[in-house]
């Protein structure tokens, strides 16, 4: 087949032209890679620290989903965190990033409705970005909120821990039913009732008081199938880390949406080996999941952030490392490696 | 001759476009055990010598991101099948193929045999289940409480429930393991090998050997040892010596040939929770062909 001088022009207009549908199509490295071209088409996050409403009203017994189960009611006095590091990255080019280092140690029940507002990156090109951010251990360069008294922000550097809860269980006929191997009862009497070979105890009201490391990165996050944020150039941009507070109530691991999940509180009452009517971090370490029948079927812990599973401080220092969440309800996959430091 | 021109450049740019580095592959997927010929010191220093430690494993899946589980949307490689593993033996043995796409791999997550579907109410038990009788784990063995051989076995069944999370693979690597694979067209081959000692260590075989005479309070049934007490209060009706009948003596049950590891006790939660939660399989890659 010959062609015409004018037909190989043509041929060779529509070549380049698709050379450049071609370069259009897969060039979106070299878009994001000149995004310093566009910094005066910029903008501006605000990020939000937000408080699950659980943390600050508590959680009430009953069948429904968000309802804890067993009969307990649950109720935080103190939900302390250590959170912040803030990462952003372009989402069309992950080596376009920004971050807000700065880590706070908060008392989430004192976060207001509206949330906290404790980070801002200034300058973002417009366009998509990922979103992460971090919950740390307080030992490392944190700073105190006013929420946080000083003994408790103390303790929470001394130990670097990530969480320190004091809450309070109770339930009018509740009970606990400490493991017999570990129980030291004193001079309370048992009930009459057992759970499985554990005698039990009258007990409507139980503190839990304990910190926690639970050292977690989160991200890249997303709400609704949609990832991350996005910047309009001259615009004020406002996203939420939320923590949730009552996965330690959790009967499992979800991955995902919450739907499924059963809220139990049993198997913490469970856990006052003196029966003193506090349950502390020093009982959480002793108590093995399986000395407790309360873990039983409805349990699911084949997705546990950490394992093995030892004790039941580990247990929740697990279900906190999977508190993390963005703009309420949003998911963001813990402990990445992608966006890491 | 524009339109034949322009037909004739599609390609390219799709070709362009397309490129994604990934290429379909399949990897050789083998499992094995852990040699456990001498016996296991579970709690309280109880020796236990392992005869049985049959698994029901799959189906098994690698991930592309770091957390397995519902996130894991599309799976980068996948094997559907089950089967069982006689987690004793040390020698790997081919399960099937794991197929998908080339590419890195940070998360896997596995059934039991017992697959949860999000389109079905009950899961599905898959064969290898079935083979160890619709569970996913049986163990037999031999524990020495206090001089004393008792044997046992356990059967555990690992699935999803109402309770929990439907259509989500029951164990999934979790963030304090480590794993990373960037998967080529040539590799040999992954094996996953699970230790059953491991599951075994936490099991608390004490409670089962009591060393009782008749009381007023006690029970109508007595274990001392391996002699079995009949009693009425603190008088003595009627005394067995299991051992003599090649048989233990359980507390309730009395002379019996074995001791089976019911669903409500500590040390069935500890096989279910060590199966769950416990020691994870080692994934092993063997060398690129």
């Amino acid at each position: 087949m010959r062609h015409s001088k004018s037909e190989l022009l043509n041929i060779a207009g529509l070549s380049l032209l698709f050379l450049g549908l071609l370069g259009a199509g897969c060039s979106s490295e070299n878009e994001a890679a000149s995004g310093s071209e566009n910094e005066a088409a910029s903008g501006t996050l605000t990020v939000l620290l937000d408080s699950e409403y659980v943390i600050v009203a508590g959680l009430k017994p009953g069948d429904g989903a968000e309802n804890i189960q067993d009969g307990w009611a649950v109720s935080f006095d103190k939900f302390i965190a250590t959170i912040g590091d803030i990462d952003v990255q372009r989402s069309t080019d992950d080596s376009v990033e920004a971050e807000a280092a700065e880590v706070f140690v908060v008392d989430m029940t004192q976060v207001p409705a509206s949330g906290l507002a404790l980070w801002t990156l200034e300058g973002l090109p417009e366009g998509r970005w990922e979103f992460n951010f971090s919950t740390p251990g307080a030992a490392d360069g944190s700073t105190r909120h006013a929420s946080v008294e000083k003994k408790d922000y103390d303790a929470m550097v001394a130990g670097d821990l990530t969480y320190l809860i004091d809450g309070e269980l109770t339930k009018t006929d509740g009970q606990s039913c400490p493991p017999a191997a570990l129980a030291a009862p004193g001079e309370t009497k048992p009930n009459g009732n057992t759970s499985g070979d554990n005698d039990c105890y009258d007990a409507d009201t139980i503190r839990f008081t304990f910190g926690a490391k639970a050292e977690t990165s989160f991200g890249p996050c997303e709400i609704d199938g949609v990832p991350g944020f996005a910047i309009a150039a001259g615009e004020e941009q406002t996203v939420a880390s939320t923590l949730h507070g009552d996965h330690l109530f959790f009967n499992g691991f979800p991955e995902g949406a919450e739907g499924g999940v059963k809220r139990l509180a049993q198997w913490l009452a469970d856990c006052d080996l003196n029966l003193d009517g506090t349950v502390t971090e020093a009982e959480l370490k002793k108590v093995a999941p399986a000395q407790l029948p309360e873990i039983d079927e409805r349990y699911q812990l084949g997705g546990s952030p950490i394992t093995p599973l030892t004790n039941m401080h580990v247990y929740v220092t697990s279900q906190l490392k999977t508190q993390g969440h963005f703009q309420g309800e949003g998911e963001c996959p813990l402990d990445g490696m992608r966006h890491q430091h | 001759m524009k339109r034949v021109h322009a037909l004739t450049l599609l390609p390219i740019l799709i070709a362009g476009c397309g490129e994604t580095g990934q290429d379909r592959t399949s990897v050789p997927l083998f499992v094995a055990g852990t040699d456990v010929a001498e016996p296991v010191v579970a709690l309280m220093d109880v020796p236990v010598t392992i005869e049985r430690a049959d698994l029901a494993f799959g189906p098994f899946y690698l991930c592309a991101g770091v957390t397995a589980g519902d996130l894991c949307d599309t799976a980068r490689l996948e094997w559907l099948d089950a089967v069982v593993v006689d987690t004793t033996v040390a020698m790997p043995t081919l399960a099937g193929e794991l197929s998908g796409i080339t590419g890195e791999v940070r998360s896997w997550m596995y059934d039991l045999g017992i697959s949860s579907q999000l389109t079905r109410q009950e899961p599905f038990v898959l064969k290898a289940a079935k083979e160890l009788g619709s569970v996913s784990f049986v163990l037999e063995g031999r524990a020495n409480i206090d001089g004393i051989e008792v044997p046992f076995s356990a059967s555990v069944p690992i699935q999803q429930t109402d309770d929990t999370e439907l259509g989500v693979p029951v164990v999934r690597k979790s963030t304090s393991e480590s794993f990373f694979r960037d998967i080529t067209p040539t590799e040999s081959g992954l094996v996953v090998r699970f230790d059953p000692a491991a599951w075994v260590r936490g099991m608390d075989f004490r409670p089962y050997m009591t060393r009782e005479q008749c009381s007023a309070l006690g029970a109508d049934l007595v274990c001392d040892g391996a002699i079995e007490r009949t009693c009425d209060g603190e008088l003595e009706l009627s005394t067995r010596d299991c051992d003599q009948r090649n048989q233990v003596c359980l507390p309730r049950e009395g002379c019996t040939n074995r001791l089976t590891i019911a669903k409500d006790s500590e040390a069935y939660r500890s096989l279910r929770n060590a199966l769950l939660s416990g020691a994870r399989p080692s994934m092993e890659w063997r060398g690129v062909q």
